[in-house]
């Protein structure tokens, strides 16, 4: 019940997620200035708070949307399966996003 | 646009604390829904205490305790005491189910909160209107179509009777459907953007599912349109809830791959 | 009108499909990329294995995110003229920011 609100919720946030992609893109096609202002906000700490809560955001978005896809096969649907593939997607999506920003920051990323 | 808050004259309030009965020595204190449309007051929860040790374990043996030694006038559906009838369904401890078949055992050791069921007009303290619940549940067609015309019985095989299964043992008593939000927000429209809800959507199932019934096509278009069942999000709540241990969400997914598999 | 709730689930469930590997390959080299400096990034993404995989994941994702956002409309929204006006929107914005993300990879590839 908690897993399906927060995969619309997650869901939604993508027109957050949609709009930085797409600045992010359209900044260094336009310009050595635009890019390092985009590069510079980003980069700021409400920039990288945004950006893990996103990255947050999309990992859990996909695993529950792997869980639909499973269900939309017709496999998961006891009581008990469905109650602890939520939970897996949950905890999942955190360890995800924490394994992708220890790879970006082990790899010295300074964006 | 949705409704983020009751209406003022539905706005829950604090009720009345009737007394403890004498001479009890075990005691479980039930909040109980009430509100009648004699009066002009606002629904309110009033509190009874009932002496566990003087009814059956049941839920619905506590309130018909209370009704008969404390509040006659609580008003309840209730008939066959053995959860094969239906009626009793309401919402008890935040989940919908049986109160016949819920044993205050099963309720924690706290007060047990008991609601009509969710986002349904209320006749009178526990009693909702399912009339429109049934009109849906008539829509999908609950009868046998069959071009045959057998001497005797239409056959069928033992597995294709399995098929069956898990569908036609639902009982009707709308705990799945008033636990869906899809059908809080949208199964009341009278339009023709209404969700079915999980109970109807699971009975056409069962009739898509039988191998004796020839309108299969037929029923596959009534329910293609973007509300009638594709309101269904997954979201699980029917079969967390449902009382005879049937799965809606597995069988309204079960109707989304025929969709999918005769648009192939 | 009827065969549209079936379409629409098939899209949904296909643009999803299709975005599972291209989302991961996009994360990882993300990661990898970030710390290029702007001649390095645009330099990956003119590539044709950067720049074909990324169009095509802009084109299912928008996809994606403007049919579940309907589905959103569709499920909250009530009156007739809110809902038709708000669901334009959702494909106006998906379009827009569609076209804008397009454009900036075709550019990128045209300039490196």
């Amino acid at each position: 019940m908690a897993a399906s609100i927060l995969h619309r919720v997650t869901g939604a946030a993508q027109y957050g997620g949609a709009i930085l992609i797409t600045v992010w893109l359209a900044a260094a096609a336009m310009g050595d200035d635009a890019y390092t202002t985009v590069q510079s906000i980003f980069g700021s700490p409400l920039g990288l708070m945004i950006l893990v809560g996103y990255t947050w955001s999309i990992s859990f978005h996909l695993i529950n949307g792997l869980r639909f896809l499973f269900w939309d096969a017709g496999y998961g649907f006891s009581k008990e399966t469905a109650t602890l593939t939520g939970w897996v997607a949950f905890v999942g999506s955190i360890i995800l996003t924490s394994l992708i920003w220890a790879m970006a920051m082990v790899m010295g990323a300074g964006s | 646009m949705v409704e983020l808050t009751l209406p003022k004259n539905s706005k829950v309030i604090k009720g009345k604390v009737w007394p403890k009965p004498d001479g009890a020595a075990n005691l479980r204190e039930y909040r109980i829904y009430r509100w009648s449309p004699d009066d002009a007051e606002n629904p309110r929860l009033d509190t009874f205490y009932v002496d566990v040790d003087d009814c059956g374990p049941m839920i619905l043996d506590g309130l018909l305790w209370v009704k008969d030694n404390i509040d006659p006038t609580l008003t309840l559906r209730r008939s066959c005491r053995e959860g094969i009838c239906g009626s009793c369904a309401m919402n008890i401890n935040g989940a919908n189910t049986l109160a016949c078949t819920k044993g205050m055992d099963e309720c924690g050791k706290g007060n047990i909160a008991v609601h009509p069921l969710p986002h349904q007009p209320v006749v009178k303290d526990l009693v909702t209107d399912l009339s429109k619940f049934y009109e849906q549940h008539a829509e999908i067609q609950p009868f046998l179509q069959s071009n045959d015309n057998p001497a005797a019985e239409h056959s069928q095989t033992p597995g294709e009777r399995e098929k069956l299964d898990g569908l036609y043992e639902c009982i009707l008593c709308a705990s799945c459907s008033t636990s869906c939000p899809s059908y809080w927000w949208n199964g009341d429209k009278g339009d023709e953007n209404e969700y079915l809800g999980p109970a109807a959507l699971l009975q056409a199932y069962r009739w898509l599912q039988d191998s004796r019934d020839d309108e299969r096509n037929a029923r596959l278009d009534m329910l293609e349109d973007n509300f009638k069942l594709y309101r269904c999000h997954t979201i699980m709540n029917c079969t967390q809830v449902c009382p005879k241990g049937l799965n809606p969400a597995e069988a309204i997914a079960g109707i989304k791959r025929m969709l999918v598999e005769r648009s192939r | 009108m009827s065969q549209k709730g079936t379409a629409h689930f098939i899209f949904q469930r296909g643009t999803a499909l299709v975005m599972i590997p291209l989302v991961i390959w996009f994360v990882i080299a993300l990661i990898s990329h970030a710390d290029d400096t702007r001649p390095e990034l645009m330099v990956w993404i003119a590539k044709p294995w950067t720049a074909l995989p990324l169009g095509l994941l802009i084109l299912a994702g928008f996809f994606h995110m403007r049919l579940g956002i309907e589905i959103l409309i569709d499920d909250y929204i009530h009156k007739p003229d809110t809902r038709g006006m708000l669901l334009f929107l959702n494909t106006l914005f998906a379009l827009i920011l569609g076209a804008v993300a397009l454009w900036s990879i075709i550019a990128i590839t045209l300039i490196v």
